[in-house]
């Protein structure tokens, strides 16, 4: 079986100080992969390196094939990304904006793809509505949708159930669970959260101050964070 | 940023846009300077058109210099987008002969293409006909600075990514 993403040796400094530290990360196709840790842990500067968009001091990313930064482009086409900070154009229709992103991604028919992808997650009603209508759980599945609509290989997400209201989140959960069995999908999803992860990947990559922790070495982390039975044996 | 659209296409889309949008208000401009001052641009003829359009391309130059700020500095950098044209504006001799510059300055405004400009359209306006020496150099120096804009921009776009500014928004 292949990987859908490849990152080795991930550094990244700031002024601050070393955000993240030789991180290696790799998903494998259909997989479905939590990268946990407390805020402030690295998940989202090695999230945004392996997708191009923050450039890694160190190390090698590789998507589908594609080398990173050069193939960035070519590896866009195999990956979908949506995060709850993400702002939606105010002044465009749900349906025009989700056009427009299915235009980037070449798709030939991207309005009944972006209604197809409305219905999945149970939100084809947004269709006509702006930007400035929707509400913060609202926006985050058109973010979905939006990363979803043109079958990436791989879906990164950035905490995406963070700011939602429980109903919304399984309505996400469900849906996610569902594009990753039927399309075969890979995952990769960030979360501070081990419940919420737990419902939805196969497999948990803990961060801890930009670092990488070995199997067994979790424990004292995935206790400090929020979730019942944060402990117990069950995740690898 | 993270779809497969290149830096250069969106450089490309965003200028573009800019120059639509800003064709788009100047001609509102000049039609309500028809309506409500019964001022015609095209009463000074023809040689009109290719000084207004060295002008148009070097504020959108300017506008895409701003961008570049603002994707190194943040969202405050906004403020320049009014705040330069009152520097470009006294140093293009606009209000008052270039004469009248510090000589540290003049070579400054030698080299903005607002100079130029201005100068071709104020021999335009006192019947002198067209200046085609000063629009020949402001047509060059506008190339030149709409040049430097985009590679500002494309340059601050790179920083943009290596430095992980994107952080500021997450």
């Amino acid at each position: 079986m292949t990987h859908v993403l490849d990152a080795r040796g991930l550094v990244k400094e700031y002024r601050r100080g070393r955000a993240v530290d030789h991180v290696d990360l790799a998903v494998r196709e259909g997989e479905r992969v939590a990268l946990l840790g407390a805020n402030g842990a690295g998940k989202t500067t090695t999230l945004l390196m392996c997708l191009g968009v923050i450039e890694p001091d160190a190390g090698t990313v590789v998507i589908c094939g594609h080398r990173l930064p050069k193939g960035r482009s070519a590896a866009m086409t195999h990956v979908g990304f949506a995060a709850g900070y993400l702002p939606l154009p105010e002044r465009l229709r749900v349906r025009e904006y989700l056009r427009m992103y299915g235009q980037l991604y070449g798709l030939g028919d991207p309005e009944a793809l972006a209604a197809k992808g409305l219905e999945r997650f149970g939100v084809g009603h947004l269709d006509v509505a702006m930007g400035t209508e929707l509400s913060s759980g609202q926006k985050t599945l058109v973010g979905i949708v939006k990363a979803t609509m043109h079958d990436p290989e791989l879906l990164v997400l950035d905490e995406p159930t963070a700011s939602l209201d429980p109903d919304v989140a399984w309505r996400v959960r469900t849906g996610l669970t569902r594009l990753c069995d039927e399309e075969g999908t890979a995952l990769l999803v960030t979360s501070h959260n081990m419940l919420k992860v737990e419902r939805i990947a196969e497999r948990v990559v803990f961060l801890a101050g930009g670092r990488r922790l070995p199997a067994g070495r979790h424990r004292p982390v995935a206790r400090r964070l929020p979730g019942p039975d944060r402990g117990r044996d069950r995740l690898p | 940023m993270v779809t497969p659209l290149r830096e250069i296409e969106f450089v490309a889309g965003v200028a573009l846009f800019g120059l639509i949008k800003l064709v788009l208000g100047v001609a509102v401009v000049a039609l309500s300077a028809l309506a409500f001052y019964a001022f015609d641009v095209t009463s000074l003829g023809l040689g009109l058109v290719p000084i207004a359009a060295v002008l148009l391309v070097a504020g959108w130059a300017v506008a895409l210099f701003v961008m570049g700020l603002v994707l190194r500095f943040g969202n405050g950098a906004e403020a320049f987008a009014w705040g330069i044209f009152f520097v470009v504006m006294p140093l293009s001799g606009v209000f008052y002969p270039l004469s009248a510059l510090p000589a540290f300055l003049r070579p400054v405004s030698v080299l903005l293409p607002t100079t130029h400009a201005f100068a071709a359209g104020r021999a335009l306006v006192d019947g002198r006909g067209m200046d085609w020496g000063a629009l020949g150099l402001a047509t060059a120096t506008t190339v030149l600075v709409s040049a430097a804009a985009l590679a500002f921009l494309v340059w601050m776009l790179r920083l943009f990514r290596r430095r992980g500014y994107i952080t500021r928004y997450t």
